[in-house]
């Protein structure tokens, strides 16, 4: 397929080319209560092209082998109305060529693993849920994306690298006189079909947590310090910061580049970042990008001050900053763009009951309910929460969302725990889907923020 | 598409192919310079099987093996997926206008002098801020054929863009779009209006916590249709969870509000003359003068509920998914709020001291079912003795979607974009919590 792909933009009246051929194999198993919604396994193809000319930058995604070629004409005629219009000029960062191939490594391959028994653990872990008192229904799914991907530009990388991610999840949902409540449920990762097994107390216990919702009241709004929970300090983080680090969301706001540039301190000292997609344990595991850059873990902010940003190698060039490997597509449809990976505040020193102590009187929020940025505004939601007075944990509470500045916010950390804890899936929506957006964080105090409540 | 569906009915009792090319092209321009430009050409298949009662799917992008394809459909009835319905036959459909042939011969350069021509207009309009200009081209052809003899198809051609004017130091903005189904562009009186709503919402300003009025705009409405839907949804209906189970012909919204699903309106984009299944279209009441008429339905849940099809079964999608890959679900893709009786100016002059929601963050994350919302103003406007006073520094709208549009002040005369959002027009709620950091 290499060959193939050389062969495809070789001749490309171009300065740079590069093309991606990717099948993907999706398998879904879906519950929608105890009805067995969906069952299946399929596979998509499809082809990217990217030219640089002149400085003129154009892409092309297309299904058909057939269209590659059309494809290729119609990003050369973009690129040159981008010069001749005095358009934005891009240059590449300079990168190495690189030929790989970079196979699995699984812990349980679960392609391997026959249909009826993806179903039955799936059906098992449901029906532990529907089996609760107050579980009216329940929305679970088991879904696994393989990915074969190859790579090939013009200036001799060639790489083929597969991805497979796996996960369970979905929500239960409690009822009682009228009163729906519900709670998310995720498994999964990027090392194989195993860690799925065994999680009957997980989804028991979530499943409980919808039960114990509906005796919760809705918070009431207005402004609290707060701890989140390391799953919400990763949504928080998320949300909050990493959309900002990634260097094509400010790369044409000259006003805000100035603000973030590196080295300003835009947090308090308690906030160390960082992005690492290395391990291959984590989702969001991958050794090359999209355009066939290796991945490096990047310190993105140490004790407030900006360190390093990511980027493709368009921003690196144009912000004149090393490349660090995070120009990412979602599948054959799209053409790469800068995505976090794996984002995570570093943990710090003291335990959980040292924070609760520290903020005596506020909000202990707990686990992501999705989070949205736009801009340098976010906001995220918790699935639930409890008051915590004079240091104690109190009553629990529900429809939590909190709303925030990236420039106040985080300087408003006042302290980190001990205790990282990485997500296990994903699902950030920058126009593409990232399934492999891992996130996460040790417990984190919050101070002055802004919570919407009835 | 006949051979695969031959193919198919070889090891299967009914089935169904659905068909969908999509191509286009985009352009965008910040701060006056053209930046990318992107074409895609896609097309995909999806087969759906019924066997003994039971359901197969399966889908693909290139058509390159038939017999995989009906093999993985084939595989997926292991699972035992009962299938509650039939594919449908040929009815009678509505013919709709909605291609435009001159959207095939639009090139990248005629994108670029669109983009120029609204970088004109903005140059004129005294902005403080950076601005981003988009606009892109695309038309596509879907079809369906199935065993019960239908083979129905559409074409559809789509034209639009539209401009971001961001706030000094900032990404977020007030933006104007528009959407046609061939070359044209934009209302230039509209675009001129939301340059001056930019301008009056330059200033931040800090409002206290409390309850007031709030005024939805069209770009923020999803908020609560997204909940009454999920509500009326056949899927809650079936499985018992819906808040409106058993209130058919019970007032539960002000009278004010009544919400149709239109699929025949060709003055918006997207008219369909037939859902995902090949169901032809109809309007349907969902709510009207406030009272709750009905469920809408795919094929399945029409079949669990014992309903006729209410023709709203799409292969729906969120987050940039593969519409191939998805299954139709029960889905409102044509639903609009009826027009009241006030201008958006007559609706401002009813806010004594209020909130306009232009544009929000965080609809996803609340408990969607039980109607919940909890989302952040990005950005929202202070309303005061009827004038726009400056933008809300870190503000969120709360509250509970059903519980909300009981307390109805006032429904726009008509859409608030000639050319987008749906047609929807603005909601202008009473008593709805507002929280910010000054209590």
């Amino acid at each position: 397929m290499l060959q193939e792909l050389r062969k495809l933009i070789a001749d490309v009246p171009a300065d740079f080319a590069d093309i991606r051929y990717e099948v993907k194999r999706e398998t879904e198993v879906s519950f929608a209560g105890a009805d067995l919604k969906e069952v299946g396994a399929s596979t998509t193809d499809g082809f990217v092209v990217r030219v640089l000319k002149d400085g003129g930058f154009a892409t092309a995604k297309v299904t058909s082998r057939e269209d590659v070629r059309r494809g290729l004409k119609m990003a050369l005629e973009a690129a040159e109305v981008i010069v001749d219009s005095g358009g934005k000029r891009t240059e590449l960062a300079d990168v190495p060529a690189v030929e790989d191939t970079v196979p699995l490594e699984l812990d349980g391959d679960p392609r391997e693993v026959p249909m009826e028994d993806k179903i039955a653990q799936v059906r098992k872990y449901n029906s532990l849920m529907l089996d609760r008192p107050e579980i009216a229904t329940t929305n679970i799914h088991y879904e696994e994306v393989y990915r074969n991907k190859y790579y090939v530009s013009t200036e001799g990388s060639a790489i083929n690298e597969e991805l497979l991610t796996s996960g369970m999840g979905g929500e239960a949902v409690a009822q009682r006189a009228g009163l729906l409540q519900n709670i998310r449920i995720s498994a999964g990762g990027s090392d194989g079909w195993n860690r799925l097994l065994g999680r009957e107390e997980m989804f028991e216990e979530r499943a409980g947590l919808a039960e114990r919702l509906l005796d919760a009241d809705p918070v009431k709004g207005g402004r609290y310090n707060v701890i989140l929970s390391p799953l919400l300090a990763g949504v928080f983080t998320h949300e909050a910061f990493g959309h900002f680090s990634e260097a094509d969301l400010v790369e044409d706001n000259e006003s805000l580049r100035e603000k973030m540039s590196l080295g300003a301190k835009l947090g308090s000292d308690h906030v160390t970042i960082v992005a690492d997609s290395t391990p291959r344990s984590q989702l969001g595991y991958y050794r090359y990008d999209d355009e066939g850059v290796r991945v490096r873990p990047v310190t993105l902010m140490e004790k407030g001050v900006l360190k390093g940003r990511l980027h493709s190698r368009r921003t690196a060039a144009a912000m004149d900053e090393p490349v660090t490997g995070h120009c990412v597509a979602e599948d054959h449809r799209f053409a790469p763009i800068v995505r976090m990976g794996t984002i995570y505040v570093a943990p710090g020193e003291k335990s959980f009951d040292d924070l609760l102590s520290e903020l005596g009187d506020g909000l202990y929020l707990v686990d992501g309910k999705g989070g949205q940025t736009s801009g340098e505004n976010f906001t995220f939601g918790a699935q639930y929460g409890f008051i915590v007075e004079g240091g104690k944990l109190g009553p629990m509470i529900r429809d939590i969302n909190i709303m925030g500045n990236l420039f106040t916010t985080l300087k408003s950390i006042a302290g980190a725990a001990d205790d990282l804890q990485i997500s296990e899936r994903g699902g950030c929506g920058k126009g593409q889907l990232n399934i492999k957006s891992a996130l996460g964080g040790p417990h984190v105090l919050i101070t002055d923020m802004v919570v919407g409540g009835v | 598409m006949k051979k695969l569906l031959e193919k198919a009915l070889e090891v299967a009792d009914q089935a169904e192919v659905y068909h969908l090319e999509e191509e286009g092209t985009s352009a965008s321009m910040r701060n006056g310079k053209l930046k990318e430009m992107s074409t895609s050409i896609q097309s995909g298949y999806s087969l759906r099987i019924i066997k003994d009662g039971m359901l197969g799917t399966a889908y693909t992008k290139n058509l390159l093996d038939r017999d995989e394809l009906v093999a993985n459909a084939l595989a997926s009835l292991k699972g035992e997926v009962g299938a509650s319905f039939s594919f449908p036959g040929p009815a009678e459909m509505e013919e709709l206008d909605t291609f435009d042939r001159s959207v095939a011969d639009v090139t990248p350069r005629e994108l670029q002098a669109r983009c120029g021509r609204i970088m004109e207009f903005v140059a004129k309009q005294d902005l403080e801020g950076e601005v981003t200009v988009g606009v892109g081209s695309g038309l596509d052809r879907l079809r369906i054929v199935n065993s019960a003899g239908l083979d129905v198809s559409q074409s559809t051609s789509e034209y639009g863009g539209g401009m971001i004017m961001h706030y000094p130091g900032t990404e977020t903005g007030v933006y104007a779009q528009y959407e046609t189904r061939g070359p044209s562009d934009p209302d230039w009186d509209y675009f001129e209006r939301q340059a001056g709503l930019y301008r009056a919402t330059v200033p931040q300003v800090n409002i206290p916590t409390g309850r007031m009025k709030v005024l939805f705009m069209p770009t923020s409405l999803y908020a609560l249709t997204w909940r009454l839907g999920a509500g009326a949804s056949g899927k809650s209906f079936h499985t018992e969870t819906s808040p409106l189970l058993g209130r058919a012909g019970e007032k539960v919204l002000s009278e004010k509000i009544s919400m149709r699903n239109v699929p025949h309106d060709t003055s918006v984009l997207g008219a369909r003359a037939f859902d995902d299944e090949g169901v032809a279209t109809r309007s349907l009441d969902v709510f009207e003068d406030g009272v709750f008429r009905t469920p809408y339905v795919n094929l399945d849940y029409a079949g669990k509920l014992g309903m006729e099809p209410t023709a709203t079964g799409y292969r729906s999608t969120r987050w940039g998914g593969e519409t191939v890959a998805q299954q139709p679900v029960p889905s409102l893709q044509h639903l609009r709020f009826a027009y009241g009786d006030s201008s958006f100016e007559d609706m401002l002059g009813m806010m004594d001291r209020g909130v306009v929601v232009f544009a929000l963050l965080g609809a996803h994350s609340g408990n969607i079912l039980n109607g919940d919302l909890s989302v952040g103003l990005n950005p929202g406007f202070f309303v005061e003795d009827g004038r726009i006073k400056g933008r809300v520094r870190d503000g969120m709208v709360a509250g509970n979607a059903y519980e909300m549009l009981q307390k109805v002040a006032a429904v726009q005369d008509g859409p608030y974009n000639p050319a987008g959002g749906r047609g929807h027009p603005c909601i202008l709620l009473d008593d709805v919590s507002v929280s910010t950091r000054e209590s």
